[in-house]
């Protein structure tokens, strides 16, 4: 996802994603929360990988699906 | 490419065997048992299980990866006040009959022509009298944990896939169950 502020955005998005979760914990380096065993929502300002803030969404529900969002400015995205 | 547990790990979560189970403890896990550690407290021994990730590039892109971590406790690190929600007591008392380590290997293949293999330990299962307690990743990226408390292995929920957005590219995922006795005879 490209942003010009790609920390705001993810943190503006994951407090969005988190809303009614059943709980929310400190991880290595970010946050995760449940919603039930089969959903979580991880956020990490600064990813191990490229250093931008990373958002992975687990959905092993009724319609699994997952996502690993990585948030970057256009000037980084330019270069990838 | 392969991620899976060192002999000193295994080691440590074969020194459980035979042991009583007291209570698993953890002031970081959330009502669903979603978080970044878990320890293993018997009668003597205790463990953690925690998970770090790790950057890697068989995929073709830097990517982040989790894996299994077991290490011995720092001492006094369950001592002292502790809150009571923090420790989790179901099968206390059982004895730790036997433990598997539960191996997948995912391999990708782009129109029928294989592009990697990724094997890596999933997850740490523990047998006593009544049921079974799993540690496991909850994806294999988010460096997170999740626990189980299971009555039938088969049961035990599968690690999702990794991600793809190639309609070319399929994966094929294998899973053992791996004793701890015979996961160090394959580390020696």
């Amino acid at each position: 996802m490209v942003s010009d502020t790609p920390l705001t955005s993810a943190i503006e998005f994951f407090n969005k994603l988190r809303i009614s979760s059943e709980g929310l914990v400190t991880i290595p380096g970010g946050w995760t929360a449940s919603f039930g065993k089969q959903i979580t929502v991880t956020f990490r300002p600064k990813s191990t990988s490229d250093g931008s803030p990373a958002i992975d969404i687990k959905n092993q529900g009724q319609s699994p699906d997952n996502y690993k969002i990585h948030f970057v400015t256009p000037e980084s995205r330019k270069n990838r | 490419m392969k991620s899976i547990m060192k002999r000193s790990e295994i080691q440590l979560l074969t020194s459980l065997i035979g042991k009583k189970f007291l209570h698993l403890v953890s002031a970081n896990l959330t009502p669903d048992l979603v978080g970044d550690s878990v320890y293993v407290v018997t009668e003597f021994d205790s463990i953690k299980i925690g998970s770090r990730v790790v950057v890697l590039n068989f995929e073709g892109i830097d990517e982040e990866y989790t894996v299994l971590t077991v290490s011995s406790l720092e001492s006094g690190v369950l001592s002292g006040n502790r809150n009571s929600q923090d420790r989790f007591y179901k099968f206390s008392n059982e004895e730790i009959i036997q433990g598997y380590v539960f191996r997948e290997t995912i391999t990708e293949y782009e129109n029928d022509v294989e592009n990697w293999t990724y094997e890596s330990d999933v997850a740490v299962v523990f047998q006593l009298k009544s049921g079974f307690i799993s540690v496991s990743k909850d994806t294999h990226n988010n460096g997170v944990l999740q626990v189980e408390y299971l009555y039938d292995l088969e049961t035990l929920t599968n690690v999702p896939n990794l991600y793809s957005d190639n309609l070319f590219v399929t994966h094929t995922i294998s899973r053992s169950k791996v004793s701890f006795s015979d996961s160090l005879e394959e580390l020696n």
